[in-house]
């Protein structure tokens, strides 16, 4: 694998973005996927990604305590990407904690997920395949559907990248939660409107993404409909090497602990941020504490949702046709 | 009349793009909150080359893109509603005059209203509230030229019928002094 690992093999394809050593589950043939893909109006770079994204402290920007943002935190940086900009780009190429990263945003499936870039910059190809969002990288033009994180086409195809976890949040609950955070502006080089929303709006929730409203294109497989008809159900999705989760989130907010039937993957729920973090249990015994504050109990003791002493999985929110589109094989957690 | 009905259509066709609505507050500068601002995008000539928006303007309580692009398609297409419209106008005036309604010549300008796309789709799917196909889609790319090809047609349509009509008149003049 490319950029996975210190082998000499590696040299070869330096160019591109890095990519992952570990596997995710990936059911689909890369022809079967090229076959579904579809153009999504305009041309490539014709949503045009923000290359030098420009920042102000949360004192400095008007957003709304309910307006949807991504938020990253790390060990140096701290940055909340609105989502009312990034729903005219979808790809922001920017650098976090010193590594070259892009934020990418597909409005059609609801999913807000980071990928380490390296050398390179990702952009918007205009293809879409599940109604999900076709990036592709500018050394080698590969195409890697966001939610798949799978080259399909290209000198990559078969690889993936490396994936950084974005909370998708609102601004009063990131600002509450780091007080000390930056803010991607609307000074993208672009002119936009970025106050008005194509699709629809998160605040409150209406047009396209809205509850049992339709999706834009026809899945990849339509299976997820007799497990949960709603198609924009937000689910927390993990994958592995060979599982694919979706916790639901109005059960998760309700519950605070949700566990797959065996056992061995929880989302712990984080009030605060009002999302959840997915961890491997293995065989620990995890509770909710019992004032349901974030806070869990595993083996005895306390942890907060964010650090249980557990393997962490990557998880992102997503809408439901676009996990169940993509992996008609997700278990559903509800 | 004809001069308001290209206004009326630029501005129509505009809000029918996204290109002209109400203004919001922003997240940060770009003149958020002032009665008139305008924020210019980084390189407009390259920008508008590659048919972006060069400039947002904030007028009060409207904000609107400025993108040649757009603004000359719609001007285009608005010139030959106006044309059309006053074509017409002047055909149901005269007194033998069948044929020409102001109505056909306006129509012939909707489906260029109904192609305004942005982001990942068209977004005439989501407000008819169907799934976008493949040959949706090619439809949809078809739809600014088919309206100009529409009001060019409605408009010679027009023209013809007012040339036959003036003909008529003429010549039915010619025979009455004759006699």
């Amino acid at each position: 694998m490319p950029g996975s690992g210190g082998d000499g093999v590696a040299d070869l394809f330096d160019a591109g973005p890095p990519t992952r050593g570990d596997p995710l589950h990936q059911p689909w043939d890369p022809a079967a996927v090229r076959e579904a893909t579809v153009s999504g109006g305009p041309g490539k770079d014709g949503i045009p990604s923000v290359d030098d994204p420009q920042f102000a402290a949360a004192d400095e920007v008007s957003l709304a305590a309910d307006d949807v943002v991504f938020g990253y935190a790390g060990a140096d940086d701290v940055t909340a990407y609105p989502q009312s900009v990034l729903v005219w780009h979808e790809v922001v190429n920017d650098t976090l904690d010193g590594t070259p990263v892009a934020v990418t945003y597909c409005p059609l499936t609801g999913t807000a997920m980071g990928f380490e870039r390296g050398e390179t910059t990702f952009g918007v190809s205009g293809r879409l395949v599940n109604n999900n969002l076709v990036l592709y990288d500018r050394a080698t033009d590969s195409r890697w559907p966001q939610v798949l994180a799978t080259a399909v086409s290209g000198p990559h195809e078969g690889d993936q990248l490396r994936e950084l976890r974005l909370v998708w949040t609102t601004w009063g609950r990131w600002r509450e939660a780091h007080p000390d955070t930056l803010v991607m502006t609307e000074h993208t080089g672009y002119a936009r409107r970025y106050g008005s929303d194509p699709y629809g709006n998160y605040n409150p929730t209406s047009g396209y993404y809205a509850a049992e409203s339709r999706t834009l294109f026809p899945p990849l497989d339509e299976g997820w409909r007799a497990t949960q008809d709603d198609a924009k159900r937000v689910v927390f999705a993990a994958r592995t090497a060979d599982r694919v989760l979706a916790f639901d989130r109005p059960a998760a907010t309700r519950a605070h602990l949700l566990a797959t039937a065996d056992g061995a993957f929880v989302a712990a729920y984080d009030p605060a941020l009002d999302t959840a973090w997915v961890y491997r249990a293995g065989d620990a015994t995890v509770e909710p504490s019992g004032e349901r504050d974030g806070r869990f109990r595993v083996d005895g003791a306390d942890h907060p949702a964010t650090a249980l002493p557990l393997e962490p999985v990557y998880a992102f929110d997503a809408m439901w046709h676009a996990v169940g589109g993509f992996y008609p094989e997700a278990e559903y957690v509800a | 009349m004809s001069v308001a009905a290209t206004v009326g259509y630029v501005l129509v066709y505009l809000v029918a793009v996204g290109d002209l609505g109400r203004a919001s507050a922003g997240v940060v500068g770009a003149g958020g909150g002032a009665a008139v601002a305008t924020t210019v995008a980084a390189d407009p000539l390259a920008r508008a080359l590659g048919g972006e928006a060069v400039a947002l303007v904030t007028l009060g309580p409207l904000e609107v893109l400025v993108a040649p692009a757009t603004l000359g398609v719609a001007t285009g297409l608005g010139l030959l509603v106006g044309a059309n419209l006053g074509l017409s106008a002047l055909a149901w005036r005269a007194p033998a005059a069948c044929g020409v309604s102001p109505a056909s010549g306006l129509a012939a300008g909707l489906p260029a209203l109904l192609s305004g796309t942005a982001c990942c789709g068209p977004l005439v799917f989501l407000v008819l509230g169907v799934q976008a196909t493949g040959t949706a889609l090619t439809a949809v790319a078809w739809l600014r030229p088919v309206a100009a090809l529409l009001l060019a047609a409605s408009l010679v349509w027009a023209a013809w019928r007012l040339d036959v009509q003036a003909s008529a008149a003429d010549s039915s003049g010619k025979t009455l002094s004759g006699t």
